[in-house]
């Protein structure tokens, strides 16, 4: 289950996976800052 | 400002942050992106240095580093005034800085507690600091391996966090 997060996949290795899904964390935190405190 | 202002005591906390931080996260991403890697790749006679050696020095700092990260970043966060907002997200502040330190010092807190609470006592067990049957140690490898990982992903959204706070200013 959390293989492409560990060994990545057959197309691509794990760093590709890790870090757009610390991007996609990312752009969910910004419209979280924007929800919470938003003017 | 002064030499002994609480500026400049503020200041000198913000750079051990910031110190202890690299310390932590630098050996976080030796770990992922190039120890573990590596691993399968050196001959087994040579694999006792690393897993010997150089592992438990790395590990070493690596969790210190976390444990004075959090607490600096806490004792920042008090000097600048805005810990109970931060911690509260700040929810109610209409303060966007808040949100984003918020967010970003909860994600290194739940960051820190893998590193005490999972990675370093599964990782006890894989360099047999512990005792553990083989299938123990295969299970642990997988478990500090995930948590570690987890880290990796989570610092993109916790940096931001730390730096995105002086851009809502």
């Amino acid at each position: 289950m959390w293989d492409w997060l560990l060994k990545g996949t057959g197309k691509y290795g794990w760093p590709a996976y890790t870090i757009l899904a610390g991007l996609v964390l990312t752009v969910i935190e910004i419209l979280l800052i924007h929800a919470i405190a938003g003017s | 400002m002064e030499l002994v202002s609480f500026e400049w005591w503020s200041m000198i906390v913000r750079w051990l942050h910031i110190f202890s931080g690299i310390m932590w996260i630098g050996h976080l991403y030796y770990f992922n992106f190039t120890q573990t890697p590596m691993m399968p790749k050196i001959p087994a006679e040579q694999r006792p240095a690393v897993t010997g050696f150089i592992a438990p020095t790395a590990l070493f700092w690596f969790r210190w580093g976390a444990a004075a990260t959090i607490v600096f970043g806490l004792i920042l966060a008090w000097m600048s005034g805005f810990l109970g907002q931060a911690v509260a997200l700040g929810i109610g502040s209409h303060d966007k800085r808040f949100a984003a330190i918020g967010i970003g010092m909860w994600l290194g807190f739940i960051m820190f507690l893998n590193v005490w609470v999972i990675i370093w006592p599964n990782q006890k067990k894989i360099l047999g600091l512990v005792t553990a049957t083989p299938e123990e140690r295969t299970r642990s490898a997988r478990i500090a391996g995930l948590a570690s990982r987890v880290n990796v992903m989570l610092s993109i959204p916790m940096l931001y966090g730390m730096v995105a706070n002086h851009f809502y200013a």
